[in-house]
């Protein structure tokens, strides 16, 4: 302190008077600069556009799993902070975060079931941990969740419909007997031998993805996909006078 | 990290502080990926701090616009955050907690030791200094693409958030409890770290910090709350030389220019990160943290 008082009050020019009366001036000038509004909003309003026309161009790409309870794709992409809770949560490491090259749903949680799936765990605490409501707390019972629909998407692909035994699907499944069964019916070709055919039933499925995951083969022939790519829907005008619960 | 102001010779006190503060968090998210030890989880997203639910209010309220929908204890989660840098300063958050804020620095340190290195003293080097206005407009367009979209929109490119992940869910497995310890998040390991890197090499070369001072939503949002924060620095002008070293120590000078100028009392100035640089260099000890009312000038 002692040192600076000597240098400031030198006889030269720079005096502490002349020092405020210079910040004073940048003061006064920075004030009477205006910041130009019209571009800053103009190029807002385009690079506003441009982000809104990318966005739209990346939303719904592809398909993956989210944690149990997670709410519709658009309202989770509306919802999810991207904390991570719920893969920290999950016991078997079942749930990763997006990496940026999954686009707009960077950072978000999903499950990959041929690598890890959900085991389903009956306290689903994926559920509990999740700050924001992406997974639904109104889910409590496993048995509610619905991640997806297990289809035997390919048909000539699965060994249980050639007529070998495997059934790995029907025990992998967690709510076995109720979202899997198996239907006999006799081999065709041989006579003698049956087919035990994994039948999915979409009202008890979750779509835990446990069943992709024992899939025997190669590429799995039973897949998770999304509820839209699976379900059919019938128009209104039908009735079912012969329906079988 | 230099630890003595190489003009006042002061002890920089509040830059070891705020350091400890930086490094502190991301310790402090690494504990449970490490350790297991399960008091705090999550990111800089939203984190669960011994049962307290905390949110990044930004994604919080980008989550309303986007989802037309209130998840309140979402919103109590963001409120608790929002308090809290109400009191202690609202872009402290920049100054002792963004884990990209402190990649930003070392950006910066490397660009001082470059320029040391190669140029004659006093020249600066390529500098790209943009209006402090600018990230306003893009807060605003943030939350307009957010609410047109139905997309959070800021979480897409956001470096804090790539930078956070990065470190905290790529590093170790999401849960060391779990039975099979494969690492879960890819997060980092990808072209996200790209914008990062980006950033930092651009901000080397050309804007120190550019990304803080005129880019980052979240920065303008809480140069909002530091308007009406407490915690500010108070200039004393008893002993104050006007030797402008706190300015050129300042990250945000133009908030200091006011004060300076014996026009205020306070930094009021919504950009102050509270880091107390000023504080450390000021030779005669005229600069201090003081409690503001949000009317006080
Ligand atoms: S139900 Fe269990 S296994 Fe499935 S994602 Fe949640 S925590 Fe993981
Ligand atoms: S816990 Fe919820 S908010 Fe956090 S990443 Fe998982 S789904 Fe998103
Ligand atoms: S996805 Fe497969 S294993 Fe899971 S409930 Fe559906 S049928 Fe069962
Ligand atoms: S005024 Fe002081 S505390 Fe505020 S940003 Fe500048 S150096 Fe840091």
């Amino acid at each position: 302190m002692v040192r600076l008082k000597q240098t400031v009050e030198r006889p030269d020019e720079d005096t502490y008077e002349r020092r405020l009366e210079r910040v004073q001036e940048h003061v006064a000038a920075m004030s009477r600069r205006r910041f130009l509004a019209i571009p800053g909003i103009l190029g807002s309003v385009i690079g506003g556009a441009f982000a809104v026309f990318e966005i739209e161009l990346l939303k719904g790409k592809k398909f993956h799993l989210r944690p149990p309870g997670a709410l519709a794709e658009e309202k989770f992409l509306a919802t999810c902070l991207r904390c991570g809770q719920c893969a920290q949560a999950c016991p078997y490491n079942s749930v990763r975060l997006a990496a940026a090259e999954e686009g707009i749903a960077i950072g978000t949680p999903y499950i990959e079931a041929r690598r890890i799936p959900c085991y389903l765990c009956e306290d689903l605490p994926c559920i509990k941990a999740c700050p924001s409501g992406s997974l639904s707390k109104e889910i409590t019972d496993r048995g509610n969740v619905k991640m997806g629909l297990a289809v035997i998407v390919d048909r000539q692909a699965c060994i249980a419909l050639q007529g070998l035994r495997c059934e790995v699907c029907y025990r992998a499944c967690p709510l076995l007997g109720k979202a899997i069964a198996l239907e006999f019916r006799p081999h065709e070709v041989t006579g003698k031998h049956a087919i035990f055919e994994p039948v999915v039933n979409f009202d008890a499925c979750v779509g835990c993805g446990l069943c992709e995951h024992a899939c025997i083969l190669e590429t799995p022939a039973i897949k998770v996909l999304s509820l839209a790519d699976a379900k059919g829907l019938m128009g209104r005008h039908y009735r079912i006078g012969t329906k079988t619960g | 990290m230099i630890l003595r102001d190489p003009v006042s010779e002061k002890f920089r006190k509040w830059l070891v502080i705020r350091r400890a503060a930086q490094i502190s968090v991301v310790g402090m998210f690494l504990l449970f990926p490490l350790t297991g030890v399960a008091w705090i989880q999550g990111n800089i997203g939203a984190a669960n701090l011994f049962g307290l639910s905390v949110a990044d209010p930004l994604s919080v309220l980008e989550s309303i616009v986007a989802s037309r929908r209130v998840y309140v204890p979402a919103l109590i989660a963001a409120g608790i955050v929002i308090v809290f840098y109400l009191a202690v300063g609202g872009r402290a958050y920049c100054g002792y907690v963004c884990p990209a804020g402190l990649f930003f620095e070392a950006s910066s340190a490397v660009r001082n030791a470059v320029l040391k290195a190669f140029s004659r003293p006093k020249r600066t080097g390529w500098n790209v200094e943009l209006s402090p206005h600018l990230k306003y407009y893009l807060l605003i367009g943030v939350l307009a693409v957010s609410a047109v979209t139905g997309v959070m929109t800021f979480e897409i490119f956001s470096p804090i958030g790539i930078a956070t992940r990065a470190i905290v869910n790529d590093f170790a497995p999401a849960n060391p409890n779990a039975q099979n310890l494969e690492r879960v998040a890819v997060a980092g390991a990808s072209v996200g770290l790209l914008v990062l890197v980006g950033i930092a090499l651009f901000e080397a070369a050309f804007s120190k910090q550019a990304w803080c001072r005129f880019v980052c939503p979240l920065g303008a949002f809480y140069s909002i709350v530091g308007r009406l924060s407490l915690l500010r620095v108070r200039i004393d002008h008893t002993d104050c030389a006007l030797c402008l070293n706190c300015q050129s120590d300042c990250p945000a000078k133009y908030v200091l220019d006011r004060p300076l100028a014996k026009e205020q009392e306070f930094v009021t100035m919504g950009d102050c990160t509270n880091c107390g640089s000023c504080i450390d260099s000021c030779p005669s000890a005229s600069l201090k943290f003081a409690l503001r009312l949000p009317w006080q000038k």
